[in-house]
């Protein structure tokens, strides 16, 4: 076998190395729910964070008369309880509810990834206890925490999107641990380990990317649980009352339902749209990133 | 004369089975002098991998332990070292080759990065020097194109290019002790002659000691210098690999020789050409009984090694084996 015989192999039988960032992206691409929820994501992204540039009334001013229905004035969507322009409050509404959702998320992540990343790869008595403290937060209700959290350090945005974290990485960190506890053995990591890796690198550039598919499936469905969960305490009249937020809109205006469906509704149809699209995008991402049903 | 580069004394390795603490390796004691290749052959089971383990410090523990002896690594004693210690030896004087190439490698990285990203560290290269280095070390383990094959990922290659480039990765940091375990269990017969060819031309290159653990006598006669032939976790015959083949000593020994099938004898006319060691290894936990390991399989058993283990005894030069019978026809 000489070598030039073996360069023309290679050479046309592969031409580009593809990697797992490309796989899943076709993957999700031919996915038309995925790419339905893909774009109506950007369409919200862009509806909230261009929104305010185009359409410069403030959420929080009264601009006309109360109660005022769709259609009858200047402001399309009509105005709540106090004069208030609902549109405005949608498109300020949505920068603030997605960003404490992302918040949340990714707090959740940070917390759940390391505890289960730790307490996989360790074993022995380091699991012991981090599992038992993921078992202490899992028992706890977890509105009812949210709710302590936010009410004993005043509401403000930050406040709610980490009391949403503190309440929402167990499931995350049971995910990665059980990752962990499988990958920890593969042949991969004791060749890594065998060749002087430190148990940093093992952990985090050996084993986290391998367990990364799952994690980002969470990752991203945890973003539409963490927005639901800000509705919910914004709902019991928990929100920042310097911000507008979806949630905010319709804990405010829920006295004043019987007067004017267009005061919740509107708010009520926005999360819902953002987090079906975040739900698709999960899932689509879910089936992606799998292995088994990926085409060879 | 020099200290051999590595020494192994009187060590034992346990595993916790059942709330029992049982040895799987034990009373073993070897040397592997600097730039020769020791091959260990033994039967599935009987310790050649736990010792390779014991002497990277890798070792599962729990439930196992080295519970006795001594490793001697340039007069470092891995027994005794530090985990973070054996972080800097692992890989800088010792690294491992393991049995399946088409695991070994991590999934998720292209084979590029993994060389680059051990050379980074060990050597404190920048990221295109470490590519360059990865290129090189490709193209001296004989992967052709490896300008193109460096930005693959492992499921791209084969078998024997993976095994190819573990040894890539293990030999990047030119360690003084490469243990080879198994390396062709998993491949082709074609390419386990080409990656033993690859073993024998690095080794001459970089003056690497070779430690390979293989239960194909044909390997060893080929390869190693010196043969030690472990059974139930100890060392029943050591001695150089022309000797070993020509005139076995211990009963296991030339039992395990005769195993290899030969061109002149033909099975179906002759059932007694494909000979085989009658029995199984004994479990860890029956050994825990007097007397020689292998007496319940030996074809020469005598009553003494029922009751009381032979120690290794020397019986020539640089030959030493542990078995009665092989003691009273030399003396």
């Amino acid at each position: 076998m000489t070598d030039s015989s073996l360069d023309n192999f290679s050479t046309e039988s592969m031409e580009k190395p593809t990697s797992p960032a490309r796989q899943t992206w076709k993957m999700f691409s031919s996915n038309q729910s995925a790419v339905a929820g893909l774009i109506l994501l950007a369409i919200v992204l862009i509806f909230s964070l261009v929104g305010p540039l185009v359409y410069p009334v403030a959420p929080t001013e009264m601009v006309w008369m109360p109660l005022t229905p769709p259609l009858e004035s200047d402001y399309l969507l009509g105005t709540d309880y106090l004069g208030r322009d609902i549109l405005a409050g949608l498109i300020n509404g949505g920068r603030i509810t997605i960003a404490i959702g992302a918040s949340a998320a990714l707090l959740t992540i940070v917390i759940g990834v390391t505890i289960g990343a730790l307490s996989g790869y360790y074993g022995g008595w380091v699991d012991n206890l981090l599992m038992r403290v993921t078992e202490f937060f899992q028992v706890l209700p977890n509105l009812l925490l949210a709710m302590v959290v936010v009410m004993l350090f005043s509401a403000t945005l930050t406040n709610i999107a980490i009391a949403i974290g503190i309440v929402s990485w167990t499931s995350t960190a049971r995910l990665t641990r059980a990752e962990f506890l499988r990958l920890r053995n593969m042949d991969y990591v004791r060749a890594e380990r065998s060749i002087g890796a430190k148990n940093r690198r093992i952990i985090w550039a050996v084993i986290l990317p391998n367990a990364a598919p799952p994690l980002i499936v969470s990752a991203a469905l945890s973003i539409g649980t963490a927005i639901l969960f800000e509705a919910g305490l914004a709902f019991l009249g928990l929100s920042d009352p310097n911000n507008m937020s979806w949630g905010r809109m319709i804990g405010d205006n829920r006295p004043y339902i019987l007067d004017s469906w267009w005061g919740v509704t509107f708010p009520g149809i926005a999360i819902f749209l953002t987090v079906l699209a975040i739900s698709l995008v999960g899932d689509g991402l879910n089936d992606a990133l799998n292995p088994k049903l990926r085409k060879r | 004369m020099q200290a051999p580069l590595l020494s192994v004394r009187d060590l034992e390795v346990s595993f916790q089975i059942g709330g029992e603490e049982v040895p799987v390796v034990r009373d073993l004691s070897f040397d592997v002098e600097y730039g020769e290749t020791l091959g260990i052959v033994g039967e599935s089971g009987c310790g050649k991998s736990m010792t390779a383990l014991a002497i990277m410090g890798l070792v599962p523990n729990p439930p196992g332990r080295i519970s006795k002896g001594n490793i001697l690594l340039e007069g470092v004693d891995i027994t005794k070292a530090s985990e973070k210690e054996l972080q800097s030896l692992r890989g800088n004087d010792v690294s491992m080759v393991f049995q399946e190439p088409m695991t070994s490698l991590n999934p998720v990285f292209t084979v590029g990065e993994q060389i680059a990203e051990t050379a980074r560290t060990h050597f404190g290269l920048s990221r295109k020097e470490a590519r360059n280095k990865a290129i090189e070390i490709l193209r001296l383990v004989g992967i052709p194109s490896p300008e193109k094959r460096v930005d693959d990922y492992p499921h791209q290659l084969s078998g024997g290019m993976r095994q190819r480039v573990m040894i890539a990765i293990s030999l990047i940091c030119e360690p003084k002790l490469l243990i080879a375990d198994e390396p062709t269990t998993a491949l082709d017969v074609t390419v386990q002659a080409q990656i033993f060819d690859l073993f024998r031309e690095l080794q001459e290159k970089t003056k690497t000691a070779i430690i390979l653990i293989t239960h194909d006598i044909g390997v060893v006669a080929e390869m190693a210098d010196r043969v030690m032939v472990m059974y139930a976790g100890r060392n029943i015959e050591n001695g150089p690999a022309t000797d070993f083949i020509r005139a076995p000593q211990h009963p296991y020994t030339r039992g395990l020789i005769s195993c290899i099938p030969t061109l002149q004898a033909d099975p179906p006319d002759d059932p007694d050409a494909l000979f085989e060691i009658p029995g199984v290894v004994p479990s860890a936990v029956e050994l825990a009984k007097p007397g020689c390991a292998f007496a319940p399989r030996c074809q020469n058993v005598m009553d003494r090694c029922r009751v009381e283990f032979p120690p290794s005894a020397q019986i020539e030069n640089n030959r030493s084996v542990s078995c009665w019978l092989a003691q009273e026809e030399t003396v």
